[in-house]
């Protein structure tokens, strides 16, 4: 494979790019001035987007700050924000969507991988973000799109899901039991947490994230009573967090983490009886692995990952296919919502309804929804023909449209469609 | 309790046209229910080059197709009907089952029955046409045997309702009145006399209706005026009814088509 597999991560401070490339077995960060690849700081971009005074010129990150700072320029930033929020920016009196905005800023981020690696092919995208709804996901792809990667070499993930990724693809050790992540930025503070579930075949990964309500700004932590003040905080979420826990291993994220010297009280939370590591780039070097996976005919995570953007549950139909009846599954549990998108063409023998079945994974419960068929039009037995198209708005809203086909010119279809929303 | 079929493929992109319904099949699925439903229609001549590209081509069925050409010389048409049918898996093993039957009845039923059902199929799809050549065949004893008189009056009533729906009402009297000669039967008195109150112009033999008392004939003339009053309110009456609730845009459209609908029917009929 000669293209690139990214993992971006994308927030509304910065932006981060784990790469994969050929030759090599891990991810390996990229640098937005490779020139002083010895500043960790660097592999942060700033999501800032600059357009420089009456030219058609557009920079990013820091040299964006830069050029805005010397009055050169005007920015935008928090674009991840914009694009949820459906916000427009005018500049030098021309209207920018955000959509348009993210995309100038992707195509110098994109940039940055290509040059230093020398190749323009990219394989393999996962972008990861802390929100997923399903405008930002159409919003981002297609601006992926413009940005000239294929939409099949493009998914977007939690960052969850990146975690629960880069997790897995570390020693056992780290994961065996439950995984935790504390990740601070200016955003504010995240809890995250994985643990494995035994005894579920194929085994599966629970993750959930919790957006701590007890932020602060990182420029606090410049002073010595900001630094208490963060540990004290640190350490009251820590307390909770982990309460009575068997705990793997503790991840540390974010800019403030390479050392915890500064808050000592967090630090004796954390580190008594547990390993702690630090990862820089968490999310994006998830994201890496999972851009990999999706290159592969198998994964190499065998698992049923339950988290933010993961449908929870199997829905699946029973129909005769070949004279036998068979489970038909038009959603699998750990699929990523998004991507969950599922279709069949099915005729009636004397059913007046559709009997959904919903299996939670790893549980024995069984759900039925029943979605009736009365709208349809009257037609002789097994003479309609219907399409039935299972899509998700998110990981807990399924939609299942019905569509008549009719059968060819014996019954010509109609204008039916049902629809109903379903909550899994 | 019912079930569902899961669709074997999408449907044909290039369908199987069927020049006797003027349809086109666009399924493995729908095959088989034009293959169930309209025996009478299939000519020895079905299944040929046409028919096992489209099975394999359209329907991705190539072993099908490889099994149908490879016994086509040697095997009974019916034999290799089933067959599509056992492949395509439409139908479940008690309606095959009744298939299989309706084959081994039809091969040995009498001639004369078998062109009767075929006349009768055709006057069921509105194929006065082939229906009045097929009734025909049956009464010049084109057949190798001869009904009896109940068979023959049976005959010509059903000719008698297929002239009507062509509107040749005078030809259509005289069958009635052939079959009213064997059978006796009140009901063909009744539709010279319907034919009668539809054309008054039309030949109407009265000394048939001599002794036929006056509540009878009053009693036809108001199923007749009622029959008039429903059908202006289902069928092709209804269909066109239903297109006035629509804008002026679809009413147009629908119109248009309903008319070609109409004309694809009528040059059907002749057959």
């Amino acid at each position: 494979m000669e293209g690139l597999i990214l993992g971006i991560d994308l927030c509304d401070d910065y932006s981060q790019i784990s790469c994969f490339s050929s030759r090599m077995t891990e991810p390996e960060p990229v640098y937005y001035q490779p020139e002083d690849e010895n500043k960790k700081e660097n592999v942060l971009i700033p999501m800032v987007v600059c357009k420089k005074k009456g030219k058609d010129e557009w920079l990013i990150g820091e040299e964006a700050c830069r050029t805005a700072l010397f009055n050169d320029g005007t920015t935008v930033d928090k674009l991840v924000k914009m694009i949820h929020d459906d916000k427009f920016a005018t500049i030098e009196g021309v209207r920018y969507s955000a959509g348009e905005l993210m995309r100038r800023y992707l195509e110098k981020l994109l940039l940055l991988p290509k040059e230093k690696y020398g190749t323009d092919e990219i394989c393999s995208v996962v972008f990861t973000v802390q929100t997923l709804d399903g405008r930002f996901i159409d919003c981002l792809v297609r601006t992926a799109e413009e940005c000239g990667i294929d939409r099949s070499a493009v998914h977007v993930v939690s960052h969850t899901e990146s975690f629960v990724y880069h997790t897995i693809s570390q020693k056992k050790e780290v994961w065996a039991n439950l995984t935790s992540l504390f990740d601070l930025t200016d955003e504010g503070l995240h809890y995250y947490e994985m643990k494995v579930i035994r005894g579920c075949v194929p085994q599966m990964i629970e993750a959930s994230h919790e957006k701590m309500q007890e932020g602060f700004r990182l420029d606090v932590l410049d002073n010595p009573n900001g630094a208490r003040l963060g540990d004290t905080i640190l350490t009251s979420c820590a307390d909770r967090m982990l309460h009575k826990k068997v705990v793997s291993a503790v991840l540390l994220s974010g800019r403030v983490f390479p050392s915890i010297d500064w808050a000592p009280d967090f630090k004796k939370a954390v580190c008594t009886r547990r390993k702690v590591y630090y990862v820089p780039q968490i999310f994006a070097i998830g994201a890496a692995y999972l851009a990999y996976d999706a290159l592969q005919e198998t994964s190499a995570y065998p698992f049923i990952c339950s988290c933010e953007g993961r449908i929870s549950s199997t829905v699946s139909l029973q129909a005769v296919y070949e004279g036998r009846k068979e489970q038909v599954i038009l959603a699998s549990a750990g699929s990523n919502w998004y991507e969950a998108r599922s279709s069949i063409d099915l005729i009636p023998d004397d059913m007046a309804e559709l009997e959904f079945t919903i299996t939670p994974a790893g549980s024995r419960r069984v759900e039925k929804v029943n979605i009736s068929l009365a709208e349809l039009p009257k037609r002789p037995n097994k003479t309609t023909r219907i399409e039935v198209i299972v899509s998700f708005s998110s990981e807990k809203c399924m939609t299942v449209r019905v569509v008549d086909l009719g059968f060819g010119d014996l019954y010509p279809a109609s204008d039916t469609v049902i629809r109903r929303d379903i909550y899994i | 309790m019912g079930s569902l079929i899961l669709c074997r493929s999408a449907v044909a992109k290039h369908p199987y046209y069927v020049p006797e319904l003027g349809i086109r099949i666009y399924s493995g699925e729908e095959l088989s229910y034009f293959i169930y439903h309209n025996l009478m229609l299939l000519g020895d001549h079905f299944l040929d080059e046409r028919l096992f590209r489209f099975i394999n081509q359209e329907l991705g069925m190539p072993e099908l197709e490889t099994k149908l050409r490879k016994w086509a010389g040697q095997a009974d048409q019916a034999e290799l009907l089933l067959v599509i049918l056992q492949d395509i898996h439409y139908y479940d093993d008690t309606e095959l089952k009744a298939f299989r039957s309706e084959l081994y009845r039809l091969k040995a039923a009498k001639s004369t029955d078998l062109m009767k059902e075929k006349a009768d199929y055709f006057f069921r799809r509105r194929r006065y046409y082939d229906a009045i050549r097929c009734y025909r065949e049956i009464l010049t004893g084109k057949s190798e045997e001869s009904g009896d008189s109940a068979f023959l009056g049976d005959v010509w009533f059903c000719m008698g309702s297929a002239l009507a729906g062509i509107f040749s009402f005078d030809r259509a009297v005289d069958c009635y009145q052939h079959a009213y000669e064997l059978l006796h039967a009140e009901e063909a008195l009744q539709k010279i006399y319907e034919i009668h109150l539809m054309d008054s112009l039309s030949v109407f033999p009265e000394e048939l209706f001599a002794d036929v008392p006056t509540e009878t004939i009053h009693r036809w003339k108001e199923n007749f005026e009622q029959m008039k009053k429903q059908v202006a309110l289902e069928g092709k009456a209804k269909e066109a009814f239903a297109l006035m609730n629509e804008d002026s845009v679809r009413r147009a459209v629908g119109f248009c088509r309903l008319v070609q609908d109409w004309k694809n029917e009528y040059r059907r009929s002749q057959g």
